[in-house]
């Protein structure tokens, strides 16, 4: 029964990847054919869009949330260049002065960078507030560990061999431990 | 006896004479003694009530190491009877340099008894006898029938007459003070009774008074001793002979009702012998035939034995004991078969020896065979003898009162040990005539048999000790200097002991095995708790133990006990893992202490919930524990990893970044739209 189970699963999973590669190839494809349908647009876009995909790159998480605040930026960055490519009379032309202008490059890669930024300030700043929140989290424990073991002795840290009472054997759990593989004595119901 | 009468009274030893008895209300005179009176070594003082005329009273003090009849205490003090003395009250008094002794103090002063020569001869005449002796005692064997008491002590010695009184009635003195028939001169039992040890008689039945009365009867009408001189042997030898009648008035002739009654009181044989209704019918006048005599068997020729010739098997059952070791010789050569086959023609004899061959074949020959042949043969060749063992001659009944003399007295205890352990007793009650109080003794003696063996506590030679006398008071060294029979008495001396002193144990071989034979259903439960390894079973047992006997006996509160039982709890509140729990034990068994409640305070422990919860939640807080320990693990991992709060903040990042986005691209559409 449980071969069959995991047979099916490796099967559903071979049709998902399958599924994936497919999708990807036909939006791969699609976006070829509006690149070259568009291409005005197209060739100001893939340019600008250049710090998006070292993000991509760069960004190992799985939520791409870095990508995607980089990313954000910059499109807002490329934009109302394009928006102003999209109503000229000559999208061609308005689309090579554009390439040509530096401070078209600048002010796209800038906004890229505003997105590096407002990620460093956001993640440095949130992380500092967390660590704070989870040393004082530490600090709750520690004071609940101990309030434990006032009300039921220094054992109820396991780390002592108990009998089948609960009370000590006299034993060190960890020393017992290293000497034999065997099973501590603790009986603590399941 | 009122529950007041009941409760020790406590006098500290002292050189005054006087010693107060019963909260005051009675002052026992030591000094002044009824020197005729004294019975062995039971000492009879005057004694006096302190309120109203101060009624003259006679103190009968007792002998620590002979147990009194406390049994029919109850039943004798609601006698009320002219010549019977009365029980007014009993107390335990200290007595100078002898600790502490029990006391029975009965109404009247009498002087002296009618002889205290254990054979006598008053020549006294029918008329007199009549009046100052029969009448009277019939009319107290009446009052103690109707009672179910066997006096067991009558005899002139005990036969107290009223010097200044004009006529000369007697009345029976003291029975109580003494194990039955204790201080009963040989002469006046039986012959089967007469042979045992006097401690080892046992009880008697009504019979053996009529016996008593009999041979009083003789002593006082006969005008001369016809075995004057003769020793003990001698008079019993001539008893079984010649009867009882023949042997106590010899040339004596006596006519008339007198001679009726004499004849039908000695009969040697219990089935002939007059029973008081007999003697009532006498009395009134009515004249009872005879009834048919059996004659005591006789051989045709002689059996020898130790050198001497035998021709009764009473005899020879008689001086077994004198050379055990011949016994085993007279048995395997088949002299006594030959003996009893061919010249004893007694049927019920060859039974019961032949019954004795196939026995012996069970007994182990081991070196006390000889002993245990001796006494199994004793009693086969005459049923109404006692069992002789290593000089040891008792009756089932009287074994146990002997045991205990033996052990207060420190004697050698080894015979005693041995007769229990070995089973030929059991053999011997087997063979006898089975009625109630035998099958009674046996399972005591079955018990003993197995408790003997045993070395836990509440078994073993203390436990037989009261099992095979219920009578006896607690023998515990703690208990010593006082005198102990019941539980109920038992809680005032512990509530005494535990008096700033909370190091004390109550509980020893002695005590627990006394309460165990006292309070069985109350005590035996918690038996497995006080004999357990571990302390705070022990103490919760010995509370239990104390907290039943308070609450069975209804007894009032014992905070002294109760200081020492929370003294003694540290180990309890050891065995619950809740901190916060103890203390509240603690708070509770602290507030039932001072009240003295034994039954609160066992009550609380008593839960097995309580126990059952404590662990339950000791392995949840452990597991809770442990969980924490994971959780803070886990943060501290994060933290070392830079991991915290990584994730939140490029989303937030990324959120902040879409809403800015938006708004140019929004802010761009409408510029370009706008121009």
């Amino acid at each position: 029964m449980s071969n069959k189970k995991s047979n099916k699963t490796q099967k559903k999973r071979k049709s998902s990847k399958i599924g994936l590669s497919i999708r990807f190839i036909l939006i791969a494809f699609m976006l070829v054919i509006v690149s070259f349908l568009f291409w005005e647009s197209a060739s100001l876009f893939w340019i600008g869009m250049l710090p998006t995909g070292v993000a991509w790159i760069i960004d190992r998480s799985r939520q791409k949330s870095k990508t995607l605040t980089v990313g954000a930026m910059n499109f807002a960055g490329c934009f109302p260049y394009l928006m102003s490519i999209w109503m000229a009379f000559d999208p061609a032309v308005l689309s090579a002065r554009y390439l040509d202008d530096p401070l078209t490059i600048i002010v796209i890669y800038g906004a890229a960078f505003v997105g590096y930024v407002i990620n460093y300030l956001s993640v440095s700043g949130f992380s500092a507030y967390a660590v704070q929140r989870a040393k004082d989290q530490i600090l709750k424990i520690d004071k609940e560990k101990k309030a434990l073991e006032q009300r039921w002795g220094k054992k109820v840290n396991g780390k002592t061999v108990l009998d089948e009472k609960g009370f000590p054997t006299g034993k060190d759990k960890t020393i017992e431990e290293d000497n034999d593989d065997e099973e501590s004595t603790s009986k603590a119901p399941a | 006896m009122s529950q007041e009468e009941l409760q020790p009274n406590l006098h500290t030893p002292s050189n005054d004479p006087i010693i107060s008895c019963l909260g005051g209300d009675i002052s026992l005179l030591m000094d002044a003694v009824y020197a005729g009176l004294h019975k062995g070594s039971i000492r009879v003082c005057k004694a006096q009530r302190t309120n109203g005329v101060g009624e003259q009273l006679m103190a009968y003090v007792c002998d620590r190491s002979l147990t009194p009849r406390h049994l029919i205490e109850a039943k004798y003090s609601k006698i009320n009877n002219p010549h019977l003395l009365k029980l007014v009250a009993t107390d335990v008094v200290d007595w100078p340099e002898e600790g502490r002794k029990y006391v029975y103090f009965y109404s009247g002063s009498y002087q002296k008894a009618l002889s205290v020569e254990a054979a006598s001869a008053l020549g006294w005449k029918p008329d007199e006898v009549m009046n100052g002796v029969v009448n009277p005692i019939v009319s107290a064997l009446t009052e103690l029938r109707n009672k179910d008491i066997v006096h067991g002590e009558i005899w002139t010695g005990n036969m107290l007459v009223d010097s200044v009184a004009s006529s000369k009635q007697i009345i029976l003195g003291d029975c109580l003070s003494l194990p039955h028939s204790y201080n009963l001169p040989f002469i006046y039992e039986p012959v089967g009774r007469a042979l045992a040890d006097p401690i080892g008689r046992g009880a008697g039945d009504i019979s053996d008074d009529l016996y008593a009365f009999g041979v009083s009867l003789a002593m006082i009408l006969r005008t001369s001793d016809p075995m004057q001189g003769a020793s003990k042997g001698e008079i019993i030898t001539h008893k079984i002979e010649k009867g009882t009648y023949s042997t106590l008035i010899g040339k004596d002739r006596f006519n008339g009702a007198i001679l009726e009654l004499l004849r039908g009181l000695l009969y040697d044989d219990p089935v002939q012998r007059w029973t008081l209704d007999d003697i009532l019918e006498w009395r009134d006048g009515r004249r009872l035939s005879p009834k048919q005599s059996t004659k005591r068997v006789t051989s045709s020729r002689p059996i020898l034995f130790n050198d001497k010739k035998y021709n009764r098997p009473e005899l020879l059952a008689k001086d077994l004991h004198e050379k055990p070791t011949s016994v085993s010789y007279l048995v395997e050569n088949e002299d006594l078969a030959q003996w009893i086959d061919r010249a004893i023609e007694d049927k019920t004899i060859k039974v019961r020896v032949e019954q004795l061959f196939k026995n012996l074949e069970l007994i182990d020959r081991n070196h006390f065979y000889n002993d245990q042949l001796t006494a199994m043969l004793g009693v086969t060749l005459y049923p109404e003898a006692p069992i002789s063992y290593k000089n040891n001659h008792f009756h089932l009944g009287g074994f146990g009162k002997m045991l205990t003399h033996a052990y207060l007295m420190e004697k050698d205890i080894q015979p005693f040990t041995e007769i229990l352990k070995g089973g030929f007793i059991l053999q011997i009650i087997q063979n006898m005539k089975m009625n109630p109080i035998l099958s009674t003794l046996r399972s005591r003696f079955d018990a003993a048999r197995t408790l003997l063996s045993q070395a836990l506590l509440g078994s073993g030679l203390e436990r037989c000790l009261y099992l095979l006398n219920p009578e006896s008071h607690c023998l515990s060294p703690i208990l010593e200097s006082y005198y102990v029979r019941s539980p109920e008495e038992m809680m005032n001396i512990f509530e005494m002991l535990c008096e700033g002193n909370s190091n004390i144990t109550l509980f020893d071989r002695h005590t627990v095995s006394f309460l165990s034979v006292k309070d069985r259903k109350n005590i035996d439960a918690y038996l497995p708790d006080l004999r357990a390894p571990e302390s705070h079973r022990r103490v919760l047992g010995q509370m239990r133990v104390l907290a039943a006997i308070q609450k069975r006996g209804n007894l009032k509160g014992f905070p002294n006990i109760a200081n020492w039982l929370a003294s003694n709890l540290n180990q309890v509140y050891a065995q619950f893992h809740d901190n916060v729990k103890k203390e509240k034990l603690k708070n509770a068994v602290n507030d039932f202490k001072t009240e003295g409640n034994l039954s609160k305070i066992s009550a609380l422990f008593d839960d097995p919930k309580l126990y059952q919860s404590d662990m339950n939640n000791f392995y949840q807080a452990m597991r809770y524990y442990k969980q924490l320990e994971k959780e803070k693990l886990e943060i501290k991992t994060r933290i070392a990893k830079n991991q915290v709060g990584f994730e939140t903040g490029n989303q937030i990042a990324s959120l902040i970044s879409l809403v800015i986005a938006m708004f140019i691209v929004v802010i761009s559409i409408y510029t370009n739209f706008t121009g």
